[in-house]
């Protein structure tokens, strides 16, 4: 029969500055990877559209890019572009080149899905009615691909969000590092992990509500 | 010619391996309304797209001398916008006008479209007909010297076909060349000054309206009159010619 645990809360209250700066820096990496993310997003969903070498190129990128695993990229940022490049980006600016340059290819399909999914004529009216192709993009195709792929949007914002805390695998002292950190030298594991769940979820939530929201408006449009 | 506005010269169009259009000659001018009949399939909206410009002729010469402003039988409207914005955004967009006084403008189309009451309807609210409308207050707010109208009448009641004939005849009244293919032989007979027959991507006859719907010499043009309804204004052009009835 297993024991019954003695939770001591008190130890993560003891640790609340060290999971505080934590949180804020977790959201700091996740506002500025979704945001960099969202403008490559965008240029590569449309660059894919394009049946020439530009489209060629961010077909191959978006590959490339959704093969290579997180973790693997990020590591790959903070030791090895160093050692071949020649130059070395802070372990911040690090992290949220390697989850924006993941997060890109995996928001560019979610894109181009929508672009493609704007029926041609929208656009063939457009252009009839001596509208610039860049205006097209901005004011018809774009929003209503973004509108149609709110849902897919906000649930990958969501992976971003949870995807930071690998950073702590090379050091960035993000919610999950601090967490992590303060069980190893407090022997309490089980407290600073279930923080850590609640902590993740509650930041989740409103993206997934907003999602939910985004795809019932989304239903409501398409009528 | 004086007042032209559209010349195509031995247009061709090639989809893979089907021709839809094979050289057609066709020109509209100032004060015009151009009417194209012709069969499902025979070319008739890929030539009013060479015409607009929106489509390349693979063979030929277009020339363009004047605006133009294309309605396309798909409607095409922009679904994310409200009719108002749907006629405003070019405005803005592609002759930079400013927001208030495109809006100004949009709404003063919509009044003479008598739909200045749909201004805040997104299209997927409105009727076939409403939807045509906006479709072409969009392009009229524009001002293009020439308008081109796709089947503009096909999803609307005799009333506001007849609504639609009589916005034709003040366009053209104004000085702008009008272009409209349709399935409607009674608006063609109404509206239209000059006729093309199209048959199977090839211009079957040409000629002006009274002569042609009231006397075709070509197969295509005899059967699409045969085929327009007993007590129509095209079959009364057609009774006024004992000869061609009497064959």
């Amino acid at each position: 029969m297993a024991m019954p645990y003695s939770w001591q809360l008190n130890a993560v209250a003891s640790y609340s500055t060290v999971l505080f700066y934590g949180l804020v820096v977790t959201v700091a990496l996740a506002a500025a990877t979704i945001v960099l993310s969202s403008l490559l997003g965008v240029l590569l969903g449309l660059a894919r559209c394009r049946k020439d070498a530009v489209g060629r190129v961010a077909a191959g990128y978006v590959e490339l890019f959704r093969a290579v695993p997180i973790l693997v990229m990020i590591v790959w940022i903070v030791y090895a572009m160093p050692l071949l490049l020649g130059f070395k980006l802070p372990l911040f600016e690090s992290a949220v080149a390697g989850l924006t340059l993941c997060g890109g290819a995996y928001l560019a399909e979610i894109v181009r899905a929508g672009v493609q999914a704007v029926p041609k004529g929208q656009v063939e009216a457009a252009r009839s009615l001596g509208i610039p192709e860049y205006e097209i993009i901005l004011s018809i195709i774009l929003p209503q691909a973004v509108s149609m792929q709110a849902p897919a949007i906000a649930g990958q914002y969501s992976e971003m969000l949870k995807n930071t805390s690998l950073v702590s695998f090379v050091g960035v002292a993000d919610l999950f590092h601090a967490a992590t950190t303060a069980a190893t030298i407090t022997f309490r594991p089980m407290e600073f992990y279930t923080v850590l769940g609640v902590a993740y979820t509650a930041m989740i939530l409103p993206l997934s509500l907003l999602s939910k929201r985004a795809e019932t408006n989304a239903v409501r449009g398409g009528k | 010619m004086n007042g032209l506005l559209i010349r195509a010269a031995g247009a061709g169009k090639t989809y893979g391996s089907r021709e839809v259009l094979r050289n057609a000659s066709v020109s509209l001018s100032r004060g015009e309304v151009l009417g194209i009949i012709g069969s499902s399939g025979s070319g008739k909206t890929t030539l009013l797209k060479i015409l607009a410009g929106v489509e390349k002729p693979d063979c030929g010469d277009v020339a363009h001398f004047g605006t133009r402003g294309l309605v396309f039988q798909e409607l095409n409207l922009w679904p994310h916008l409200t009719v108002k914005e749907n006629v405003a955004l070019p405005l803005v967009k592609a002759l930079k006008l400013g927001r208030a006084v495109a809006e100004g403008k949009a709404r003063k189309v919509l009044e003479e479209l008598a739909i200045s009451h749909l201004a805040g309807a997104f299209p997927q609210s409105l009727s076939g007909g409403e939807a045509q409308r906006v479709a072409i207050a969009r392009v009229l707010a524009l001002e293009p010297d020439a308008v081109l109208l796709d089947e503009a009448t096909s999803a609307l009641s005799q009333e506001l076909s007849a609504q639609v004939a009589e916005t034709v005849l003040k366009l053209a009244a104004s000085g702008k060349g009008v272009a409209i293919v349709s399935h409607d032989l009674n608006l063609i007979a109404q509206v239209a000054h000059r006729v093309i027959v199209l048959d199977e991507g090839s211009i079957a006859e040409e000629g002006r309206v009274h002569d042609l719907l009231g006397k075709p010499s070509s197969e295509a043009a005899k059967r699409l009159v045969m085929e327009s309804l007993p007590g129509s204004a095209c079959f009364k052009l057609v009774r006024s010619n004992a000869s061609y009835v009497a064959r």
